[in-house]
């Protein structure tokens, strides 16, 4: 018990450190651009730049601007837009994280239970017609970038055949594009996983004897392999989220979905600092508590890992 | 040790051209290689000639794939916007694999408090998530072909400073090591020698991975309008330009995209190829 409450202090301290990390690297980068937010083609008037400086506190020393930047992130006040008037980042999170958060579970539940099968497929059919088929498949996976699985089942479904609704966020119907979209990617490299993995446990004498006193497939599946190998996507599953969070910035744009995604695309185009810094601050701890979740998950299920420093 | 380096090479060249997935990589990419290459000379224009009359005209004898807003052929742009993606996906796994086995290599061999500091480091780089890291880095530089290949790479290193160091550690453990350490090799003999040539495989395949990441990556930024700058093109950027204009004028979109897609997968298919022939016992077991 203390190892494990040790490990999970130690997990923690890494994850602020982790923020803190990013937090700062945001914000130095940041203000290493030329120019400022308000260079414009036309020029602005000496006064009211000047007002817009103290306005957004830009006037100070550049330590004091980093102190109350970290002090806004740790009392969660991101402050306002500078491109989007009245609208500050706390607003935009609170109505565009609920969004991406539903697209993006559904995408992980989606993929999780699509690669699960299909790696199954082909580890109980290894080296026939089923493991080639759903391995070019899985291949097949990897190789089309979100963006365009979005564009072209956008471009099929909405505009040809007509059947779904072509972009906005809604109903049933308005969610099914960009999950398919999102979760190809990871129920590709979750298949593959799953594949290698119960091909190996496969090869054990314990499923040697569960055939031998006769289970069937499906019982030694469900019984005996897919448990062992759930422990490689369990590992990946940091990187699998990940994934699925930054494909959200495409295909949120592509489909015209209110999520955060798509607001960190816009403030990209808009060279927003604020919210680029912000959003991207908020983006990394989300990922890193996802991780640190796991990690915990992880080390319960598989008590070695506590003790382990590296891997 | 001779004996391993004249036997070793051919008998995997030989397990990866066996595997036909492996040739129908190869093939594909091959061709893509010279389409890029030899392409333009079958078109009289260049990536960046504009014709006004001629905007968004279907694929036929005149355009073989279409033209796109500005009158610029897609079929000549889709050739050099080829080059580039390979180009970028080539040059960041080449860089990333030698600071890659620089680094975890070093960290390997010196042991101790250097190995540490290296390592802390290095999971310090690979807890951060990656594609904002290069997102931010593309917002604050100018936008350009050095500036994708310097992102990708600041990041990239990581993971195979990650895979030489336990590859080398796992070597080191092994008697030949003992028997070379205990002739009095030097590091840098140990390094060249000994170490690399027999971690080979795991490095080679993690780089052929990485191509295909990085021309991934390049596509997606592009697409996000922090790659590559007009009039250059790069299949992302193509394929990011189409959008609009999908509605009305398809190809423009569906074309670069046929062309990221082919690339990517190709790199796949000889790097899962390569995998198994650098491991065999993994592949007929």
């Amino acid at each position: 018990m203390v190892t494990w409450v040790s490990y999970v202090v130690r997990k923690l301290v890494w994850i602020l450190a982790s923020i803190f990390v990013v937090a700062s690297l945001t914000f130095f980068l940041m203000k290493c651009i030329p120019g400022d937010p308000f260079t414009q083609e036309q020029a602005i008037p000496e006064e009211i730049l000047k007002s817009l400086y103290t306005h957004y506190g830009l006037d100070k020393p550049l330590f004091i601007q980093y102190l109350k930047y970290l002090k806004g992130i740790i009392t969660w006040d991101f402050g306002p837009s500078f491109k989007f008037e009245g609208r500050t980042l706390n607003e935009i999170i609170s109505e565009g994280f609920p969004i991406s958060f539903i697209l993006g579970s559904l995408a992980l539940i989606l993929s999780l239970g699509v690669g699960i099968s299909l790696g199954s497929l082909g580890a109980f059919f290894h080296h026939r017609r089923w493991d080639k088929i759903t391995m070019i498949l899985a291949i097949i996976g990897l190789s089309v970038p979100s963006f365009i699985l979005a564009t072209s089942l956008q471009y099929l479904f909405g505009m040809k055949l007509k059947i779904l609704p072509i972009a906005r966020w809604g109903g049933f119907s308005h969610i099914i594009m960009p999950v398919l979209s999102l979760s190809f990617f990871p129920s590709a490299f979750i298949a593959r996983l799953i594949r290698s993995k119960m091909i190996e446990i496969l090869s054990r004498d314990y499923i040697l004897a569960a055939r031998a006193k006769g289970l069937s497939s499906f019982r030694i599946w469900k019984n005996h392999v897919l448990k062992n190998s759930f422990m490689p996507v369990l590992s990946y599953l940091g990187s699998i989220s990940t994934n699925i969070f930054t494909g959200s910035f495409v295909v949120e744009k592509i489909f015209g979905i209110p999520g955060l995604g798509h607001w960190f695309v816009t403030s990209i185009i808009n060279r927003d600092y604020t919210f680029i810094m912000g959003l991207t601050v908020f983006y990394s701890g989300v990922l890193m508590v996802t991780i640190f979740v796991i990690d915990i998950v992880y080390s319960i299920i598989d008590p070695r890992v506590r003790t382990k420093i590296y891997e | 040790m001779n004996n391993i380096e004249y036997d070793f090479l051919p008998g995997v060249l030989q397990r990866f051209w066996r595997d036909s997935a492996a040739r129908f990589g190869c093939f594909l990419l091959l061709a893509l290689i010279i389409f890029s290459l030899l392409g333009p000379l079958f078109s009289d224009v260049s990536y960046s000639d504009t014709n006004l009359h001629l905007r968004n005209t279907p694929p036929g004898l005149l355009f073989f794939f279409g033209s796109d807003e500005l009158g610029r052929s897609i079929f000549v742009r889709v050739c050099y916007g080829a080059k580039i993606s390979l180009f970028v996906g080539l040059s960041a796994a080449v860089i990333d694999m030698v600071i890659g086995t620089l680094i975890g290599g070093f960290a390997a061999l010196m042991g101790g408090k250097t190995e540490e500091l290296i390592m802390r480091l290095v999971d310090i780089l690979n807890s951060l998530p990656n594609l904002l890291i290069i997102i931010l880095l593309s917002v604050v530089l100018q936008p350009g072909v050095l500036t994708l290949i310097l992102a990708m790479t600041i990041t990239g290193w990581v993971n195979m400073a990650r895979i030489t160091r336990s590859e080398f550690i796992s070597l080191g453990k092994q008697n030949f090591m003992a028997a070379a350490v205990s002739m009095g090799a030097s590091k840098k003999h140990l390094f060249f020698r000994h170490l690399l040539p027999n971690a080979i495989g795991p490095i080679i395949t993690t780089m052929m991975l990485t191509i295909p990441h990085a021309i991934f990556t390049e596509a997606f930024l592009s697409f996000l309008g922090l790659g590559v700058q007009p009039p250059l093109a790069s299949l992302g950027t193509m394929a990011s330009d189409g959008l609009s204009a999908l509605v009305f004028y398809p190809w423009r979109l569906i074309i670069p995209a046929m062309f990221i897609t082919i690339t990517i997968f190709s790199f796949y298919l000889i790097a899962d190829s390569l995998r198994d022939a650098f491991d065999p016992g993994e592949f007929y077991g």
